[in-house]
């Protein structure tokens, strides 16, 4: 698993690739909870273009991060979701609590770090 | 229906095994050309069940998960089995949402995953003896089993 980070303002972008599982998901989560125990950091965008594999321990770790997130005020949105995604995540019924872009800009726009 | 072809595999509990399982369950179902999509969800479905194995039947402790796989005319069977502590309750256990480990952000959409991507699931446990996933998925358009 690759993982980047920026931040833009109050918002972190994360993109991720390679094959998000049980397995690389605790990398994932570290990565992510080291930088925002920044306070400043409200938002986050996960870029997902780079995904090509993702099993239910994805949504454990999106969901963890909307939780700690959302505590903050903040919002959490995904960009570049494909079909297989898709419908995971909506069998799980994330996208009630996550916002989706289909363009990096688009969601970076909407955070506010522009 | 015959049995055209099938192989058994066993392996330690480790989450490094996840996508070890799922290069081998792909590899294995290409013999009948299924399309990507069904190679994803298979491969899907079987990366929850090994990963159920590891942090569910075996916890913290470590033991042996097992892949078999059958090939029909029509169809690939996968089960994936351990023999760790088993599941009490299976109906609960296979309602979307339920987890009994929140803690570790677990989602419990597994089992809902395994059935969505495939066509039948079958769950046989018992508590101390293990836990066994069967999963059918029918390939649409199968290569001629002649050529298998
Ligand atoms: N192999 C197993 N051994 C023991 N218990 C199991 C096993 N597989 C599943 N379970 C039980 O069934 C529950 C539901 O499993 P399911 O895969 O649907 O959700 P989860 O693993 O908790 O979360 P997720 O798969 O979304 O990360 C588990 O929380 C666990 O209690
Ligand atoms: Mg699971």
């Amino acid at each position: 698993m690759e993982i980047k980070g920026r931040k833009k303002k109050n918002t972190l972008m994360v993109s991720l690739k390679g094959e998000l599982d049980h397995h690389t998901a605790n990398q994932v989560r570290q990565y992510i909870d080291g930088i925002l125990e920044d306070p400043t950091i409200k938002n986050i965008v996960m870029d997902i273009q780079g995904l090509n594999f993702m099993d239910s321990s994805g949504i454990g770790v999106i969901l963890g991060r909307y939780k700690i997130i959302s505590k903050r005020g903040g919002k959490l949105g995904v960009v570049n979701i494909n079909a297989h995604i898709d419908r995971i995540f909506q069998m799980s019924g994330i996208y009630k609590l996550i916002k989706v872009y289909d363009q990096l800009d688009q969601a970076l726009n909407d955070m506010g770090g522009y | 229906m015959e049995k055209i072809n099938e192989m058994h595999i066993k392996f330690l509990s480790k989450s490094s095994n996840e996508s070890f399982a799922r290069v081998i369950i792909a590899a294995f179902a290409s013999q009948m050309d299924p399309t990507l999509e069904e190679i994803t969800d298979i491969k899907t479905a079987v990366s929850e069940a090994v990963t159920n194995a590891i942090i569910h039947g075996y916890e913290d402790g470590i033991g042996y998960v097992e892949m078999s796989a059958y090939i029909y005319p029509d169809k690939l069977v996968v089960e994936v089995s351990d023999k760790g502590k088993g599941i009490e309750d299976i109906e609960k256990a296979c309602q979307p949402l339920y987890t009994s480990k929140p803690e570790l952000e677990r989602s419990g959409m597994g089992f809902t995953v395994m059935e969505t991507f495939m066509d039948q699931l079958e769950v046989i446990s018992g508590i101390n003896q293990g836990t066994k996933v069967k999963m059918t998925k029918y390939i649409k358009n199968p290569r001629g089993k002649t050529e298998l």
